[in-house]
């Protein structure tokens, strides 16, 4: 269980999350969504430790988290960065490999658990067949199935996901989705994804957190939350909620004038 | 490309153009020693004592500062490259050669040394120099408690530039000097004897062994500091020990040979086309590899003009870049980097 409480970040003067308030339970898969600019990757760089809070606490099943090394935090919680950045000279296998870093000795010596884990997370992020394959020869989105594998293979309880299927064709971010919602459900993890698709969202999300100029705007679930009214007022522009005629989940169609 | 064996058994094919250079540098010189003698003496037999006197007194202590100096450029090179993800980085890059050069230069321009002592203070005020510099750059560098790369590259460039013209200044004062200070520069400083091996072999050691054993920090590293973090690790801490590491070698190895350059950025890269960039590979293949290419340079400035010597940092960029250019031409992926 993570736990995020009155939490603000500031970079030099300017403050990106204010007070912020926010729960993220085992089994759960949370939306986290809003417009640019809003604080949600900084909320993640907030509860990885790469950002240092100016206010609030975070903790991990009770604990206080700014009291954890950086291998105990990252044996908790694994990242999914926005950013596809991925030694190009390196091999699928060797990028996935790394996410094990946590769990090694120095030498960074794979032991047969290890190797278990890597098969695991790239079946499940289905790059088996580019196991050979340099980094640098990757597009985008298998460059993004690869860090979610490396993440996978990290086998931490939470798992945060900034914008994971920005690259990533339709197949593609509806596989990762669903993979996602398994994971929560199968693993128990508790798993919390930023995102800009608010139809996907409302789809394969139990709950979401909508954030608008670091504050959070409105939270619950996804007929919660997706309302015409708040999301016209978040994101500015003419949009329309209906009920999915399938499984009558909020759908936001945009409004043209 | 073509797999042939010895390609893929980089340690084995590495070791043998190493065992190679050694002995060729042992080889040749103004008496040319049979390689057959050299190889009965390494398995018991004895030298003619003229040969012996050679060897022992005078080729076997330079050939092996040469390969030290070689494997402590090509290592810390590669480390550089690794830490700062860049692939211009060389072992010179925040400051050990201009720091190095200045604490030269400073103690040249006192006037030449000629009793023993005075020959020590060029490498130690050499090493201190280096050593010197690359503190000024990290303290500069510093922002609360990390190191960001950018601002370390930046402060580095500018504290060389300062350095350097320092060196400058002082070289011109010291006219008569000017030469000699030159040769040191342009890494024609090899020092002979026993004494630098063993002054120079503890620093070299260390520097290059903690890199060594830290292949899989540098391969974390290359995902981003940031991302490295994500995956446990503490990575300020592992920055500043892999490059007082890095420095630690590199400053020892232009103590007592002077600047030369381009080992450190070539070898790591050519040895990077080839074999692929895990670091757990690489750098020991850079410890053989440097080793390797500077004994067979210096093999080659000891006898083009013999028996006039020429600083084997020419030699390094004048034979070094070109084959280094032809390999970047012949590797068309993307992925060389």
């Amino acid at each position: 269980m993570l736990s995020v409480r009155s939490l603000c970040v500031s970079y030099g003067e300017k403050r990106v999350l204010h007070d912020l308030d926010l729960d993220l339970a085992p089994g759960e898969l949370l939306g986290l969504i809003g417009p640019n600019g809003s604080g949600k990757t900084s909320l993640i760089r907030a509860i990885s430790g790469v950002l240092q809070p100016a206010a609030g606490a975070i903790s991990i099943d009770g604990k206080d988290a700014f009291s954890f090394s950086e291998g105990q935090r990252a044996r908790q919680i694994a990242v999914v960065p926005q950013s596809t950045l991925l030694p190009p000279a390196f091999t699928v296998f060797e990028c996935v490999s790394l996410g094990r870093t946590p769990h090694l000795s120095w030498l960074g010596r794979l032991g047969p658990s290890d190797l278990q884990h890597i098969h695991k997370a790239m079946q499940a992020a289905e790059i088996l067949h580019l196991v050979d394959r340099r980094a640098g020869e990757l597009s985008g989105g298998e460059q993004q199935r690869v860090i979610l594998a490396r993440a996978l293979a990290q086998d931490c309880p939470i798992l945060l996901l900034d914008e994971p299927t920005a690259h990533m064709d339709l197949h593609h971010q509806v596989g990762l989705l669903s993979l996602m919602r398994r994971m929560a459900q199968e693993h128990n993890l508790a798993i919390m994804v930023a995102m800009h698709d608010l139809n996907l969202a409302s789809i394969y999300a139990e709950r979401l957190v909508l954030l608008v100029n670091g504050r959070m705007r409105a939270s619950g679930t996804p007929a919660e939350v997706l309302t015409t009214e708040i999301l016209q007022s978040a994101y500015q522009v003419p949009l329309q909620v209906h009920p999915n005629p399938q499984h009558g989940s909020p759908w936001v169609v945009l409004r043209h004038e | 490309m073509k797999k042939i064996f010895l390609l893929r058994r980089p340690f084995l094919l590495n070791g043998l153009f190493l065992a190679i250079a050694l002995l060729l540098s042992l080889a040749i010189g103004a008496v040319v020693i049979p390689p057959a003698e050299l190889l009965q003496a390494l398995v018991g037999g004895t030298l003619p004592a003229t040969s012996a006197t050679i060897i022992y007194e005078v080729r076997l202590p330079h050939t092996l500062l040469v390969a030290l100096t070689g494997a402590a450029l090509a290592g810390s090179g590669a480390a550089y490259q690794g830490l700062f993800r860049n692939p211009l980085a060389d072992p010179y890059l925040i400051g050990v050669a201009s720091g190095a050069g200045l604490g030269a230069v400073l103690v040249m321009a006192q006037s030449w040394p000629s009793t023993a002592l005075g020959f020590y203070a060029i490498p130690a005020a050499a090493f201190l120099g280096a050593l010197l510099a690359v503190g000024v750059v990290l303290a500069i560098a510093r922002v609360g408690k990390t190191i960001p790369v950018t601002t370390l590259l930046l402060a580095g460039v500018a504290v060389s530039s300062f350095a350097t013209a320092l060196s400058s200044f002082l070289m011109l004062y010291s006219e008569n000097e000017l030469r000699r200070a030159l040769t040191w520069l342009l890494g024609g400083a090899t020092l002979s004897g026993w004494q630098p091996v063993i002054a120079a072999l503890p620093y070299v050691v260390i520097g290059l062994g903690v890199l060594l054993v830290s292949g899989h920090q540098l391969n974390v590293l290359q995902l981003g500091e940031e991302q490295a973090q994500q995956l446990g690790l503490p990575v300020e801490r592992i920055k500043l020990g892999l490059i007082a590491a890095a420095s630690l070698a590199a400053a020892a190895a232009v103590a007592f040979s002077g600047m030369i350059g381009f080992i450190g950025l070539i070898v790591p890269h050519a040895l990077r086309l080839v074999w692929g960039g895990d670091y757990r590979r690489l750098l020991p293949l850079c410890v053989l590899g440097g080793a390797t290419a500077l004994l067979l340079a210096d093999l080659l400035a000891r006898s083009v003009f013999a028996p006039q010597v020429l600083p084997v940092g020419i030699l390094t960029a004048l034979a070094g870049v070109p084959f280094f250019l032809w390999l970047l031409r012949r590797a068309k992926a993307a992925w060389t980097w």
